[in-house]
């Protein structure tokens, strides 16, 4: 049983490890190979800062904040673990900004430690009035994305450095079935006006002082589009743009002045911060992530992809609750194919 | 008395942070820190310099408070600044434990930090040995940083430095008007104070960056302060001890102790241990005396004795010597007026 992961980013990577773990030891025929053109450091996952924080309103989709927490409960469960370190994993507490009052968010139980901000705090931010305060974590692609890859290359699986043309193309090699986790380029694959680019922009600087993120909102301008700092284990990122449909993965000189300034303004200490580099990167962004199964008829064989795309800003904030949904979904297909006499019981 | 002449003995955050308070009450004083040590080979560079009080016996706690809220307002605006990074300011949020619940569950300081509440039980299950826990946000000053800044500060109003050891205050009477006594430990030697006695900490810094929050066991004897470059890990409260060598056993139990709390520390790298003698008393000396010898008069402000609380009261104590001082200078102003008569 060939099953085959296009893409390498988070979404790609803990998908086919979700899978390994669940069904390798039950089906020993089971070969994984992951195919991608970009590798980790060149991915999407690389270059986002790696907070996890799903948008402040939930767009109403409850299955979204379900797989949020699941990632979130079982990253927490991981912090105490020694791979911690080397996964990128830690506790970072910070604040998020309003300049009116905002609804609690689908987050609020989920994090830890969630309250509103006292006066006293606020005047740390002016031209903000309202804000949170919780405690959440941080996984930072660099480092998360090199350890499942080993995890994944101990157990066998095979990586192939190329990029898929498209589907039929691995099911004509033999593959039997594919996960489709191939982020902003599924749209290469297979056309979905509902996937576009939130291209993303960020001034990477050295300022070890800043031990608390800060995300502003601005509820005229969107998600994203408003200054953020989130201090990171090897450099702070600075944020605040997102730009729906633009493809453009060239740094704008505009983009790095609004990002500086609105940034040393929310915190003047920063005009001190060194400048290590600068990077942009399209969130592949969709009203809600596409998760499914499609069964593709190629001649008098019954192909199968599992989609598992469209993760917008927040892929690593909901990756692990995806991959366990995916692996469901692909233990129905065994089960459908008789792989497996009963379904397999949530891994241990 | 046109100018006077004032001598800050001790070069630690106390000395430094009087000498610009003076400086700030005083402007036409001519100010001088002698110390033998300067940062970053103070006791106040082995401190992580956390801003949580330790409580003195002896102290009403109205003052302490006091002393409390004007060095947490002091520190906030400067962390909120452009300077911030240049004064080795930051805010630091975290968590102090407890394995039973503390009688007093409302520290006196705990409407001055930002936040402060007790900790759900979802993050009390990051500790299963404790049972209670606080969380709140505080302010950390960072040594060398800190103190080097305020030396440029002090520079920049003219304040002189120099490298002297000064063993006994009457050596200063005749280049100096007034003396201040912020010498630390070394006040026990110098002014024969038997009321101050040391407590040695020993600490670690480690270099750890993903450790963003601080935790503190309500005991006091094991810490996790992330500062901007390292983190210290301590720690020990060795009343009366005055060794200043690091022990290998004391390191090796810190280090467990603290990954037994934040098991990712085993993965910390470039370990430098140091060590500390808290300069410790039941209450802070902040007090004029006029030392008298020979038919000459030398006035004297004490501001030493602030054990493991330094960091967290040193500008409240800073501003009541500098008002001290101020006090010398119009009793021997107007003794000189009289003089004139």
């Amino acid at each position: 049983m060939r099953v085959a992961i296009i893409g390498a980013g988070v979404i790609g990577l803990s998908s086919a490890l979700c899978i390994q773990e669940q069904f390798q030891s039950l089906l020993p025929s089971l070969e994984l190979e992951v195919y991608a053109d970009h590798f980790t450091p060149h991915t999407t996952s690389d270059g986002a800062a790696g907070l996890w924080q799903p948008y402040a309103s939930d767009r109403g989709n409850l299955q979204e904040t379900l797989w949020n927490k699941e990632t979130f409960d079982y990253l927490l469960g991981q912090l105490h673990s020694p791979a911690a370190k080397e996964m990128g994993l830690f506790l970072i507490s910070g604040y998020n900004l309003f300049t009116e009052p905002a609804p609690d968010p689908s987050w609020k139980n989920i994090v830890l430690g969630f309250r509103n901000l006292t006066p006293k705090e606020l005047e740390l931010f002016p031209g903000y009035s309202h804000g949170w305060f919780n405690t959440a974590l941080m996984l930072e692609g660099r480092s998360y994305l090199p350890w499942l890859t080993n995890r994944l290359t101990q157990r066998g699986v095979k990586f192939f450095h190329k990029k898929v043309e498209s589907f039929q193309e691995l099911f004509s090699q033999g593959v039997d079935v594919v996960l489709n986790c191939s982020g902003m380029r599924s749209g290469d694959l297979q056309p979905d006006p509902e996937l576009q680019p939130g291209r993303g922009q960020i001034i990477r600087v050295l300022a070890p002082w800043v031990k608390h993120f800060i995300i502003t909102h601005d509820l005229k301008s969107g998600v994203y589009n408003s200054p953020y700092v989130i201090p990171g284990s090897e450099f702070t990122v600075l944020g605040g743009i997102y730009q729906h449909g633009n493809w453009s993965e060239e740094n704008s000189a505009k983009d790095h002045k609004s990002i500086w300034e609105s940034c040393c303004q929310l915190l003047p200490a920063l005009r001190k911060a060194k400048i290590v580099g600068e990077w942009s990167g399209l969130r592949p962004a969709r009203p809600s992530v596409r998760l499914e199964r499609e069964s593709i008829r190629l001649g008098n064989v019954q192909a199968e992809v599992i989609h598992n795309y469209g993760h917008g800003g927040f892929g690593i904030t909901i990756h692990w609750g995806c991959a366990m949904a995916a692996a469901r979904l692909f233990g129905t297909i065994l089960q459908e194919k008789k792989q497996l006499a009963t379904p397999p019981g949530p891994r241990l | 008395m046109a100018s006077p002449k004032v001598a800050v003995v001790g070069a630690g955050v106390i000395g430094l942070s009087t000498a610009l308070c003076i400086t700030e009450t005083c402007p036409s004083c001519s100010v001088t820190v002698l110390s033998d040590q300067f940062s970053p080979n103070t006791t106040s560079d082995v401190a992580a310099g956390m801003l949580i009080p330790h409580i003195y016996p002896d102290t009403p706690i109205h003052r302490q408070k006091q002393w409390f809220q004007e060095t947490f307002t002091y520190l906030f605006a400067i962390s909120n600044s452009a300077k911030a990074s240049e004064a080795g300011i930051h805010l630091v949020s975290g968590w102090q434990i407890f394995k039973s619940t503390p009688k007093e569950e409302l520290p006196f300081w705990s409407d001055i930090v930002l936040g402060f509440r007790p900790m759900s039980e979802a993050e009390l299950q990051k500790f299963p040995q404790h049972r209670f826990g606080q969380a709140f946000t505080t302010l950390k000053c960072d040594c060398p940083p800190y103190l080097l800044w305020l030396e440029k500060r002090l520079k920049a109003t003219g304040t002189q430095m120099y490298t002297r050891k000064v063993a006994d205050l009457w050596e200063l009477h005749s280049e100096y008007d007034i003396v201040v006594n912020c010498t630390g430990m070394g006040a026990h030697q110098l002014v024969g104070d038997k009321q101050l006695f040391p407590v040695r900490g020993q600490v670690l810094k480690v270099h750890a960056p993903w450790v963003t929050q601080f935790i503190r066991d309500g005991d006091g004897l094991t810490y996790i302060y992330p500062g901007i470059h390292r983190v210290t890990l301590g720690g020990t409260r060795e009343k009366g001890s005055w060794n200043l060598s690091p022990d290998a056993d004391t390191t090796r139990d810190i280090f467990d102790r603290c990954c037994s709390l934040e098991p990712s520390l085993q993965g910390a790298q470039d370990i430098e241990v140091k060590v500390g003698l808290r300069p410790s008393r039941q209450c802070v000396r902040v007090q004029r005396e006029v030392l008298s010898k020979g038919g000459v008069k030398l006035p004297v402000v004490h501001n030493y004795g602030h054990g493991a609380g330094g960091f967290s009261v040193h500008r409240g104590t800073a501003k009541e010597a500098a008002h001290l001082v101020e006090e010398c200078i119009s009793a021997l102003q107007s003794l000189s007026s009289r003089a004139k008569l």
